[in-house]
């Protein structure tokens, strides 16, 4: 489950006002969770610094953040629309490829064998279906806030979800 | 959290996307401490050029309309329009003059 918000809060309020030490525990309680998120979407390299991206844009932000969602999922809106914004910038289909065929090799610990297979129908999915069940299915999202970070309605979320495992099941057998 | 008729692939998909149990990557936090001072950086030296700018542009106004003024004091305007060159000669002072003072300013 997601990490408890009330600390959170103090922290962003302190971090809000330029405290440099609270904005590092927030980042050292949130870097593991947003990193892995970003990091089944796009790969370990991009998906790290798009997980830089995101803390460095959460910092001058801060003041905007209004405590009406949890932080960590503020985050993983912020990574998710940086990692969009990334997808239109990379236009070229060959690049795309590439991606697919690295994100294919790091999704999951190639050392099962069913993981690696796992890897692969994850690379197949669209991106918003891969979101979708990474937050839900990892990460322990419930169907409202996976679609609130996504900023998509519930039945589009719960569409992807299904959409999702049904496409994984397929390319598994 | 998802309703399925398949417990098998539910587990495995938990497994495998489940974010890793590890500490805090410090590597990680230092590489995010570096990005926001030089973004800090950034914007305070953004900051300062936007207020330069806004500081010349209020002194060039301020310049143009005194010289206006000036030019119209009885005069000023007779001297202007017997010798019109004289208009070019003082507007080509005060821009050596600014060039001047600019350059100064960037040495310093």
């Amino acid at each position: 489950m997601p990490p408890p918000s009330e600390p959170d809060e103090i922290l962003c309020r302190r971090a809000a006002g330029g405290d440099k030490g609270a904005f590092r525990l927030l980042v050292e309680t949130h870097e593991r969770r947003l990193r892995a998120f970003l990091r089944q979407l796009a790969g370990p390299d991009l998906g790290d610094e798009l997980a830089q991206e995101t803390f460095i844009k959460a910092w001058q932000s801060l003041a905007a953040f209004r405590g009406e969602s949890k932080f960590s999922s503020w985050l993983c809106a912020i990574g998710w629309r940086l990692f969009v914004d990334q997808k239109r910038r990379q236009r070229s289909e060959s690049r795309k490829r590439e991606a697919a065929a690295e994100l294919a090799e790091t999704v999951a610990q190639p050392s099962a064998g069913d993981r690696v297979d796992l890897a692969r129908a994850l690379a197949l999915l669209e991106p918003v279906e891969r979101a979708a069940l990474v937050l839900c299915e990892g990460h322990g999202w419930s169907h409202g806030e996976a679609a609130q970070i996504l900023r998509i309605p519930l039945g589009t979320l719960k569409s992807h979800v299904r959409r999702a495992k049904l496409k994984c099941r397929e390319n598994l057998k | 959290m998802t309703d399925s008729d398949d417990p098998d692939l539910d587990r495995l998909l938990s497994e495998a996307l489940a974010p890793p149990d590890r500490p805090a990557d410090r590597g990680f936090v230092l590489r995010v401490e570096r990005g926001v001072a030089e973004s800090e950086r950034f914007r305070r030296w953004r900051a300062a050029l936007l207020s330069q700018l806004a500081g010349e542009a209020l002194a060039l106004a301020a310049v143009a309309a005194s010289l206006l003024f000036i030019a119209q004091a009885p005069p000023v305007r007779d001297a202007l329009e017997s010798a019109p060159g004289l208009a070019w000669s003082a507007l080509l002072a005060l821009l050596l003059f600014w060039k001047l003072v600019r350059g100064r300013g960037v040495r310093a």
